[in-house]
């Protein structure tokens, strides 16, 4: 998963100045990095035969997700690291190649870490159904995620905000009023 | 990089803030130009929420794009489902918006006016010197509107 990544539209490390730079404990520099690889597993740059230990190795056994309520899979089937795993596993199942990487963030406090990414695929089938674009047009989304740790340090709770609806628009799969 | 913030500081101004900024969503106006600075940088989704995105750039601007959203609901109401996460310079926090929708956007939605909308997403506001948003990030579950609304080509159907 190979694709170039372009740079952001929106400032990150230029725009985004803090008014008091936060020297990180090595708890929260702990937090950060738990972050990346939850990123890097969405984005596929874990080896496909690593995925389900990186799973285990970041999220607790016993998850709770709030997903959206259509296109998704219902909450509650999303509740272990292998079911997540097996999520991306047909997320990336549309894409011939895809890259996700942090946009903004992440934020740590003492409980949670949640960020924006922004998500860069080659689409190549399957969801969404109604799309009209041809197979191998590009798709780009952004999202927030929070995560919430449990006492291990481990995703517990995950809670999801984002553009989904974006790559339904490029792909066709949003219904117009036909005016004509 | 990574950005330590507060878990809902009672007290914070930021937290103070957030809760103006969701006042200002359930249509206090007045609001904006105490809470958000004359230069508005927003990051919003290119389908679903907006009339004239790149035109979102001052408080004035703000308040049109919002009023332009509630046109398409009755009964709107944003509420804090999540946060917010505060520091001095970042607010992070997830919101819920519930209504019934009026028709107009998404124009090719095929459910009858009156329909419920229920959907939510998380904010990410940059906060200035001053105190004020600066910059504004969305990540906004509006496939569920979209969906509930019929203006989905074949949707997977949400399940009870």
């Amino acid at each position: 998963m190979t694709l170039p990544h372009p740079t952001p539209e929106y400032p990150t490390d230029e725009g985004t100045q803090m008014s008091d730079p936060v020297v990180l404990a090595p708890v929260d520099q702990a937090k950060a990095e738990l972050w990346h690889r939850w990123i890097g597993l969405w984005s596929g740059d874990v080896p496909f035969d690593e995925r389900f230990a990186v799973g285990d190795g970041i999220i607790a056994p016993d998850l709770t997700c709030h997903l959206a309520h259509y296109e998704m899979p219902e909450s509650h089937l999303i509740n272990s690291p292998g079911a997540v795993v097996r999520w991306i596993d047909v997320w990336h199942s549309y894409f011939s190649e895809s890259k996700m990487v942090t946009a903004v963030g992440p934020f740590v406090s003492e409980h949670y870490v949640m960020g924006r990414w922004s998500f860069r695929g080659v689409w190549k089938g399957g969801k969404p159904r109604g799309a009209t674009a041809p197979a191998g047009s590009e798709v780009a989304i952004e999202g927030h995620d929070i995560l919430r740790l449990d006492e291990n340090g481990l995703i517990a709770e995950y809670w999801v905000g984002d553009n989904l609806l974006d790559m339904y628009g490029q792909l066709g799969a949003i219904k117009r009023l036909v005016t004509s | 990089m990574s950005i330590v913030v507060e878990e809902a500081p009672t007290g914070s101004r930021n937290t103070a803030l957030w809760h103006r900024w969701i006042d200002l969503w359930n249509g206090d106006f007045a609001v904006a130009d105490a809470i958000v600075a004359p230069k508005l940088l927003c990051h919003l989704p290119t389908f679903g929420r907006t009339t004239e995105p790149e035109g979102v750039d001052s408080p004035a601007a703000l308040v049109r794009w919002i009023e332009d959203w509630h046109s398409n609901f009755l009964e709107l109401t944003t509420t804090t489902s999540l946060g917010p996460f505060v520091n001095d310079g970042y607010i992070v926090g997830r919101r819920r918006f519930t209504g019934r929708w009026k028709g107009g956007e998404p124009d090719g939605a095929d459910a009858p006016a009156g329909t419920g909308v229920d959907f939510v997403g998380i904010d990410i506001l940059r906060i200035d010197a001053d105190g004020l948003i600066t910059e504004y990030w969305v990540g906004d579950n509006l496939i569920d509107m979209y969906c509930g609304l019929g203006a989905i080509s074949e949707p997977v159907r949400a399940r009870a």
